[in-house]
């Protein structure tokens, strides 16, 4: 019985290792006026413009947001408090753009200079699953973890969903570079999440 | 027994009675027939006639553009139409080989690039070409060659390519952006072909050449021979700036439609009842090869012939598909013709766009390689065409060994632009 | 000599009667539909436009009306007839549908003409049987393309209205490459031109039109969505994986590829469109022997194979893509596509009973839900 407690102690204590800063148990909080990009153009942002919309939270989607959004709403007194930058690499969707990965790349990196400029939390979202990793790209496509690398690495938390942290990717960030992360399983829980972050 | 398995020994059946058909001196046509009809027995299809019927109609339209063109052009030519043009240019241009070459590598490239079949361009100003050369001192073969080869590049010069169009609808992407990329290398190439193959020869003897050709009607002149070109063009003209009021004709009935105007232009009484049974005569084994390889294509697709040597390409490694792209192109070209294009072409350009390539500037340059496959048994279509046409009497190794050197240079070009197309995506324009 | 000719004229002949007579029996096969408790109407897509009445492309809609206030949402089933289970996913929803809110409309075979022939040099079968308790339904294996008996020749080149984009010629005979239409076209383009007229006349709210594709193409296993349905179909993208266990993305609708259902259809009329993609192995360029059986299970070695490569675009294994799974795909994202559209527009709800879903379809196969004709009494055909 002994032995069975002290195996559970190490088994919580080895679990809020492993889990690192996970934010599960961490409230994380962010404010409005949400901005809400993406690196890549996958229709991923649209998941989260879905969500906020039936949560009556006000939001601003544009996906190809530039320095120059930050810097407007910020000339015309209403600064954004949030950044979500949604991850993943459609190529249909850049090509309808008319960006490459490099552009984008480009675009996101001088978007998060900016955000930092102003003090505006950013959050790194990744939402559509290993369907939107590498693993579901072809052969030698690795704009998903090029946008990945972007943006993860800049953020102050990150949002996402299990589906996607098939091999730890998002979980070895988070530790290792000590940023927290926000799981969900159930798509539905994005909208629960949605809700607590801006509560 | 596995799926690779028996599609392999289906395919070793096929190769082997083609081959043993060839022995007993069946014709081409036949050979592939029987071919055909021996893997749909080998698969446990047996005779399977609605496939037979089926791939027999594959190609129905191209037959039809071959017969309406040749028809068209012999027309011209009974009407002294083609000696008068010969006269002519040989009269104006004689005396600077380059303005000739130039112009007439132009004049061999705007019917394929108008219609998307070489077999055209061999048909309509494949011939006329032929004879100003051949007073420039060049020899036949080379003559063929050079036919040959400018007849597959205005193949894949836009606006109409058919290889570029077939493998783009098959990955769902719109047939735009591709005009110049498919432009610039058809033309330079065409030239180079031409100035490779062409530049040396001899002075042209204007008053032998004369003499040795055929005479011109005294009533022909240009508007006689203009009017029936001006009459196609202007069909494919109005198709294309007003295509929604134009009623949709096809290219077959616009060739008949510029044939009739040749036939009422004509200076000379035409025969043409019997022009008609010489141009089916004169194109019979071309039709008869395009029915059977269509028969063939249906029955290996049948039996999982096709998508074993499609799978086979599709996985080879990168490296190698950019290195046997000069090979694997042109032998599917050969075994497939067009059907080449939805058959590896689409995962070609599917592999190529996910490994960061520029899909249009690959595909255009898979489009000039593919053509050269036209001269490479068992189907040699064009090949065969162009050495009757030409008149080269020869054996068709040494035409081949001929169109070797361009080809090469056509092929490694085209390698380049698959290789480095994502550094040539600007070509698009989009 | 004599001899040799006389043979090959006997071989000819033979191909000639028993080729035309498979050619003639699958244009003419008739595809039973066994009318559901749901279907309140049918009429006829020459109702809404006379340029298409009485031709082979006068296909028959089929209503489903409950009687109260809600949306109007038409499904289309059989753009391209190469894709079976689009167009027994729609057969599904007319033979066993009841809506309860809002009005469905349904086309089995949107480009009929498509659907009675195959296509060249592909070595399609002409038909194929899903078994049932009571024996089978046998359906017609249909081409991407109209068939040239229909509509021949094609230009040179096809230029799309109204947008004038160039595309390949063949591309004049499909039917997704042809809307919205012309009302002086040809018979592709004037069925498009037909359907139009109706999602007006009709006041369409969501149009869903339902495809398969090859497991090499990109655009698989998705949802591409006009932007007027983004919101739409991203929710649905989400609730699918929550609710019925199986993936299916969302795609933009690009702006500058015309002639598409997803593009057009929401650029010139109030619908919002979508088009369902399901995973078709027997479309692949690298299949192996084509076969009714291949057609069915979805099974290919050299399919997996391409997919061990990396060359495909969905994941396939030795199991293969089966038609009740692919069936049950669509029937599933379209059901859940009217729950989700009622949760963003409550006050246009729409609501459909009857129909089997993903699981339930892969529990009990397709011919479970398939209604034997000789025992009903509404029995049309296709």
């Amino acid at each position: 019985m002994r032995s069975s407690i002290s195996k559970f102690i190490v088994f919580v204590f080895l679990l809020s290792f492993v889990s690192g800063i996970s934010a599960q148990d961490t409230v994380l909080k962010a404010e409005t006026p949400i901005l809400i990009t993406s690196c890549g153009q996958s229709p991923g942002p649209m998941r989260i413009k879905v969500f906020l919309k039936i949560l009556k939270i006000d939001y601003s989607y544009e996906l190809q947001a530039t320095t120059q959004t930050l810097i407007t709403a910020k000339e015309n007194g209403t600064p954004f408090k949030t950044l979500f930058i949604v991850t993943g690499a459609s190529q249909k969707g850049m090509g309808a753009a008319g960006v490459s990965m490099k552009d984008e790349l480009s675009r996101t990196k001088a978007l998060i200079v900016e955000a930092r400029r102003q003090g505006i939390k950013i959050i790194g979202s990744h939402l559509e699953g290993m369907a939107r990793r590498s693993q579901g790209a072809a052969a030698g496509d690795n704009s998903d973890e090029q946008s990945i690398d972007a943006v993860m690495l800049s953020s102050d938390f990150m949002l996402i969903s299990k589906d996607g942290d098939e091999d730890n990717r998002f979980t070895l960030i988070s530790k290792n570079k000590n940023i927290p992360v926000v799981f969900y399983n159930k798509n539905m829980e994005l909208k629960s999440n949605l809700k607590t972050i801006f509560e | 027994m596995s799926m690779t398995a028996a599609a392999t020994i289906i395919l070793g059946i096929m190769v082997a009675i083609y081959i043993i058909a060839k022995y007993f001196k069946l014709s081409t046509e036949l050979a592939m027939l029987a071919a055909a009809l021996s893997g749909s027995m080998a698969g446990g299809t047996w005779l399977a006639p609605r496939h037979i019927a089926e791939g027999a109609s594959t190609y129905l339209d191209i037959n039809l553009i071959f017969i309406s063109a040749t028809l068209f052009m012999n027309i011209l030519k009974a009407a002294g139409g083609v000696a008068f043009v010969v006269r002519a240019i040989l009269k104006r241009f004689h005396k600077t080989r380059i303005t000739m070459l130039m112009l007439l590598a132009l004049l061999l490239l705007v019917p394929g690039a108008l219609t998307g079949a070489g077999s055209v361009t061999v048909l309509i100003t494949g011939g006329l070409v032929a004879v100003v050369l051949s007073f420039m001192g060049i020899t036949k073969v080379r003559i063929a060659a050079i036919v040959f080869i400018i007849a597959g590049l205005s193949a894949a010069a836009p606006p109409v390519s058919l290889w570029a169009m077939m493998t783009a609808a098959g990955v769902n992407m719109p047939y735009v952006g591709f005009f110049l990329p498919l432009l610039i290398p058809c033309i330079l190439l065409a030239l180079t072909t031409i100035f490779i193959l062409g530049w040396k020869g001899e002075r042209i003897n204007l008053e032998k050449a004369f003499a040795e050709l055929p005479p011109a009607p005294e009533k022909m002149n240009w508007i006689r021979v203009i009017i029936p070109f001006l009459v196609f063009g202007f069909l494919v003209f109005m198709g294309r700036q007003w295509p929604h009021t134009t009623p949709i004709v096809g290219l077959p009935l616009m060739f008949l439609l510029a044939a009739l105007a040749a036939y009422l232009l004509s200076p000379v009484k035409i025969e043409i009842y019997k022009i008609s049974r010489e141009t089916i005569k004169q194109l019979l084994p071309l039709i008869g090869t395009l029915t059977c390889v269509g028969i063939l294509v249906q029955m290996m697709t049948l039996t999982g012939v096709r998508g074993l040597l499609a799978v086979t390409a599709v996985t080879l490694p990168v490296v190698v598909v950019f290195g046997f792209l000069w090979v694997l192109l042109p032998i599917s070209e050969a075994v497939l013709m067009y059907g080449a294009a939805p058959v590896i072409g689409v995962p070609l350009v599917l592999l190529f766009n996910n490994i960061g390539l520029d899909p249009i500037i690959a595909l255009a340059g898979m489009s000039v390689i593919w053509p050269l496959g036209d001269a490479i048994p068992p189907t040699a279509i064009i090949g065969r065409l162009t050495v009757d046409v030409v008149g080269f009497k020869g054996s068709y190794g040494t035409f081949l060994k001929t169109c070797l050197v361009p080809g090469l240079i056509i092929a490694l070009v085209g390698t380049a632009m698959v290789v480095f197309s994502a550094r040539l995506g600007f070509l698009t324009g989009l | 000599m004599l001899l040799r000719k006389l043979i090959i004229s006997a071989f000819g002949l033979t191909v000639l009667i028993l080729g035309g007579h498979s050619f003639y029996s699958h244009r003419h096969l008739k595809e039973a539909v066994v009318l559901g408790p749901g279907v309140t109407d049918v009429v006829k897509l020459g109702d809404y436009f006379d340029g298409i009445a009485g031709s082979i492309n006068d296909c028959n809609l089929y209503i489903l009306d409950s009687g109260n206030p809600g949306a109007t949402i038409l499904i289309l089933g059989g753009s391209h007839p190469e894709e079976p289970a689009s167009r027994l996913a729609a057969w599904l929803f007319v033979e066993n549908g009841l809506m309860t809110e809002g009005r469905m409309i349904v086309a089995l075979s949107a480009n009929r003409s498509a659907s009675t022939v195959t296509r060249l040099s592909g070595a399609y079968p002409s038909d194929f049987t899903i078994l049932t308790k009571w024996g089978g339904r046998k359906f017609r294996m249909g081409d991407r393309w109209s068939s040239p008996l229909d509509q021949w020749p094609d230009p040179e080149v096809y230029i799309h209205s109204p947008s004038g984009q160039e595309l390949a010629y063949v591309d004049i005979r499909n039917f997704n490459r042809c809307w919205p239409g012309r009302a002086n076209g040809t018979i592709t383009e004037r069925a498009c031109f037909a359907f139009m007229e109706m999602i007006r006349k009709e006041k369409v709210d969501l149009v869903i039109d339902l495809h398969e594709a090859e497991l090499q193409y990109p655009v698989i296993s998705t949802i591409v969505a006009h932007e007027r349905g983004e919101e739409l179909a991203t929710f649905v993208s989400m609730m699918l994986p929550d609710m019925e266990g199986f993936n299916m993305g969302m795609e933009f609708s690009p702006k500058a590829l015309h002639g598409l259902s997803h593009r057009e259809i929401g650029d010139f009329s109030d619908a919002v469109s979508l088009l369902f993609e399901a995973p078709e192995p027997f479309l692949d360029a690298t299949r192996g022997r084509t076969t009714r059986e291949q057609l069915l299970t979805g099974i290919d070695e050299f399919v997996v194979k391409a997919g061990k490569a990396g060359l495909l675009f969905e994941k396939i294994d030795e199991k293969g893509w089966h038609i009740d799974v692919r069936i049950g795909r669509h029937t599933s994202a379209i059901l859940q596509t009217m729950e989700s559209w009622t949760e963003i527009m409550p006050d246009r709800p729409l609501s459909c009973e009857g129909v089997p879903r993903y699981a339930e379809v892969i529990e009990n196969s397709t011919g479970h839900y398939l209604h034997n004709p000789a025992t009903s009494s509404k029995v049309l055909y296709e």
